[in-house]
């Protein structure tokens, strides 16, 4: 009897054990799949060799061997990354834009773990190798610098675009002798043809600050005007009496003209006037210089000057930084830019801190690209890929200025930002 | 023209049962204050209360060819299928995204998926989930044992998980009104098999759970 007692005792504690170790072993299977599919974006099959891998390699303890594993899978590249850069590629920001420079970019940075502030500063671009697809368009001039052919045709589910993708060191920008030459202000994105045709099109060059800000610093325009800046950049294009009232001016158009227009002069020798980009510092004898004026900057910079004919004439490519105090003083955590910026023409500044004014778009992405902003920007976009949730704005301000400082440490690597937001108890 | 209204029909039913059945809600998905892509894309205010979301239409397409191991063969078809569709499927993953259009245009493509890889007859059955059926012969051949073992590798391999007793009587009546309207002749018939089969498949592959994660 009482053998018999304590083999039935024996055999529950058998069973419970065992069911826990299932239990545990279910929350593995679990948590890999998770993980898995939201890395990839795409569900994968339950009883499939990735899964059953990644969920051994949990079930050891081997999380990081675990998510790089699931950042090998071509998926990673080829949707999750792939649309995280095409959202910021384009004015309207979804997913049903044309793949084009600026996503296989930032598709290339990231796979080959580049410092990602090269997004805003780097010297080349990426494109399909053409000796592994001999059949896709690959002309620079046909292609790439003048149209969207090249990545409009790779554009195909059947071709893994991250695998395929060469970096070409050097930009180009075509001058008006329809020859492709060394862009005189290469700044990665900002100067691919993508931006420049969403934002360089038409109007004053006041687009393109706006959404670099907007893409990389997550900050819409609204969060960044400041009527207590300084107005002394604000244009002749703007009424300083809109219907009359100076008052409006003051609290309103001041607050936004007064940033926007400080960091426009970056953009200044910069336009899109058709299908491609063009600089004026470019050598040529017309097109591109018929834009430009004597001084080489875009004569839609100063257009409409007789709105307000005090206002500020701009003469150059400078630029100055009036988002620096007031509401201002903490949203950016501002870093100067001469550390990564390679084509500074400016005078050296004591201190980064000091570096307030530059020349071109260079300077102006390294700027930003060198803010604690932009990490911060970085992860709540990585964020929001993979985690798909939201936060309070407390919660929001904590966990993003973490996992920014833990990007940085691990030197801008959006791999290992990944790594770093799906691991993060938040994402869960 | 009969067989097709009618394997259409009941894969929308089936799918909008299996929705019914999971008691889904809104996933969370607010960025207010710190993002500004929640300033463009409306309708992104949805309490975070459940780890689901949608798969965007690229995601959904890739993620039918994932989960049927074709994505180093995509064919014509199915490509062609997936640009007729896209725009009806969503353009985020916002569970509000789902809707009408959106059933359709899933159940269609993911006809198009299961085409590619359910046998036709006389050739090798060499699929791992449907290598209990017999291709070759009509539906009065195929065995319970057959058909249910199929649903069990179809659940397992695209939902991860076993099908409940709610969802095996839902196929089962399914089963029994397709077969009900075959002739005896048409019992005897491969195609008839490939078919039932085609449509099983498509309602798995565009149910809810398919097309969330």
């Amino acid at each position: 009897m009482e053998i018999k007692r304590w083999t039935i005792l024996g055999l529950v504690f058998f069973i419970f054990s065992f069911s826990l170790q299932s239990m545990s072993q279910l929350e593995t299977n679990s948590q890999a799949k998770w993980m898995l599919e939201r890395l990839t974006g795409v569900r994968w099959p339950g009883n499939g060799p990735v899964l059953l891998q990644m969920s051994d390699l949990l079930s050891k303890g081997k999380k990081s061997e675990a998510i790089q594993l699931a950042l090998a899978q071509p998926q990673f590249l080829n949707i999750t990354v792939k649309q995280l850069a095409l959202k910021m590629s384009s004015r309207e920001e979804n997913l049903r834009t044309e793949f084009n420079d600026f996503s296989a970019t930032f598709m290339g940075i990231t796979r080959d773990n580049l410092d990602s502030r090269e997004l805003l500063t780097g010297n080349y671009f990426y494109m399909a190798d053409p000796s592994k697809l001999p059949n896709i368009p690959s002309n620079l001039i046909r292609d790439i610098l003048t149209s969207n052919n090249h990545y409009k045709a790779l554009d195909n589910k059947s071709i893994d675009i991250g695998s395929i993708l060469i970096k070409v060191n050097g930009q180009s920008v075509m001058n008006s002798n329809s020859t492709a030459v060394a862009n005189p202000d290469p700044a990665g994105v900002l100067t691919s043809r993508a931006f420049m045709s969403a934002h360089a099109f038409a109007g004053t060059n006041r687009r393109p600050v706006e959404f670099a800000i907007r893409e990389f610093a997550c900050l819409p325009i609204e969060k960044w005007a400041d009527t207590s800046a300084s107005e002394n950049r604000i244009g002749r294009d703007i009424d300083r009496f809109p219907g009359g009232d100076h008052g409006k001016y003051k609290t309103s158009c001041k607050g936004c003209h007064s940033v926007m227009d400080g960091f426009r002069g970056a953009f200044a020798k910069w336009d899109f006037p058709s299908t491609f980009a063009v600089h004026s510092g470019v050598n040529g004898t017309q097109g591109a210089r018929a834009q430009a004026d004597a001084k080489g900057v875009m004569t839609k910079l100063n257009k409409n000057e007789t709105v307000y004919s005090g206002g500020y004439i701009v003469t150059n490519d400078s630029w100055i930084n009036n988002a620096n105090r007031g509401i201002n003083s903490n949203n950016f955590g501002w870093r100067g830019f001469s550390s990564i910026n390679s084509n500074n023409r400016g005078p050296a500044s004591a201190s980064m801190n000091d570096e307030v004014t530059g020349y071109g778009v260079n300077s102006f992405g390294a700027l930003i690209a060198n803010s604690s902003r932009f990490s911060q920007c970085m992860a709540k976009r990585v964020f929001d890929s993979v985690c798909i949730k939201s936060m309070s704005l407390g919660e929001q301000i904590q966990i993003m200025t973490l996992l920014g400082q833990d990007f940085e440490r691990n030197n801008y690597n959006i791999k290992k930002l990944f790594e770093s937001v799906i691991t993060h108890s938040a994402c869960h | 023209m009969k067989q097709i209204k009618f394997i259409i029909t009941w894969i929308t039913i089936m799918s909008l049962s299996f929705i019914q059945g999971i008691n889904c809600s809104q996933t969370g998905f607010n960025s207010m204050d710190f993002s500004s892509h929640n300033e463009i894309v409306p309708g992104q205010n949805i309490n975070p209360d459940l780890p689901f979301a949608l798969l965007n239409f690229d995601q959904a397409f890739q993620s039918m060819l994932n989960l049927t191991d074709q994505t180093q063969n995509i064919k014509t078809s199915q490509l062609n299928e997936f640009l007729l569709r896209e725009s009806s499927l969503s353009a985020g993953n916002n569970l509000n995204m789902f809707n009408g259009p959106w059933l359709i245009a899933t159940t269609s493509l993911a006809g198009e998926v299961c085409n590619g890889i359910i046998p036709v007859a006389n050739s090798t059955n060499s699929n791992r989930i449907f290598s209990l059926v017999n291709f070759n012969g009509g539906l009065s051949e195929l065995s319970d044992s057959s058909y249910y073992g199929t649903l069990d590798r179809m659940a397992l391999a695209f939902w991860s998980r076993t099908s409940s007793n709610s969802e095996k009587v839902l196929f089962k009546d399914f089963r029994n009104e397709f077969v009900s309207n075959l002739s005896s002749t048409q019992m005897t018939q491969a195609a008839q098999t490939r078919n039932l089969f085609l449509a099983t498949c498509s309602a798995f592959l565009s149910s809810f759970d398919s097309m969330t994660y």
